[in-house]
């Protein structure tokens, strides 16, 4: 679904890694824990009632009320149909690549610090999900 | 074609967030709430991608790659933490995780 929107918006490459990584890794990774943890009765995740759900209710309609107004503020600005004539290559492959990993732009640093901290999150994964090292 | 206007994908956007957001509110399961957080995430590419089309800037699809990134560390530390919760006290219910507050 989200794909989709990205495909909408000639986002071709973010579309294909959206779906990937979600449907690829992070879906399975949530069933293979709920598959994991084997929690029987949902007795025990009961919500409770209380003050909490409705009070959360309110703090989000707020939130969205205070969404609507900035964008009825700064609405103007953004509500116009977008050009079409952006250049043909936006959002493609060739563009992504050209854009983060050339050095004058300040993006090449951000992606390999991240390639960094994916290996810390795989380690930390590992040291988490070990009984004992 | 008329393409769709930058306002209704930021309209999306601002609802899922907010879903996301009672979600991770008034939920009591700990997965739900990871589900909850990469809605609130969804939400945010979607805007970052929208704003991106819209001024036709690179910046937008870059923050996008690099938050996906990120979310994909946080599911894996987060649901190896809750297995790890779940094998010494025997439950995941948030509201009886609650050693850090002693």
């Amino acid at each position: 679904m989200q794909a989709l929107l990205y495909l909408s918006m000639s986002a071709q490459f973010i579309a294909a890694v959206q779906i990937i990584v979600y449907a690829g890794a992070i879906m399975v990774l949530f069933l293979f824990v709920i598959m994991l943890l084997n929690l029987g009765s949902p007795e025990a995740l009961k919500e409770r009632g209380g003050l909490q759900a409705p009070a959360a209710v309110v703090l989000a309609l707020v939130f969205l009320l205070l969404l609507a107004g900035v964008g009825a503020l700064g609405g103007s600005q953004v509500n116009h149909l977008m050009n079409p004539s952006v250049i043909a290559s936006y959002g493609t492959v060739d563009a992504i690549g050209k854009t983060i990993f050339d050095p004058s732009k300040p993006w090449l640093f951000p992606f390999e610090a991240t390639s960094i901290l994916l290996l810390i999150g795989v380690v930390g994964a590992i040291t988490l999900a070990k009984r004992r090292l | 074609m008329p393409a769709v206007p930058t306002s209704y994908y930021l309209g999306l956007s601002g609802v899922l967030f907010t879903i996301g957001m009672i979600g991770v509110l008034i939920k009591r399961n700990p997965i739900v709430i990871f589900m909850c957080i990469e809605l609130m995430l969804n939400a945010v590419n979607l805007s970052f991608i929208a704003l991106g089309r819209h001024f036709g800037h690179m910046a937008g699809q870059m923050m996008v790659i690099f938050v996906m990134a990120i979310a994909a560390a946080e599911v894996a530390i987060g649901l190896g933490i809750i297995v790890a919760i779940f094998r010494t006290k025997e439950t995941i219910n948030i509201d009886e995780i609650n050693l850090l507050k002693y």
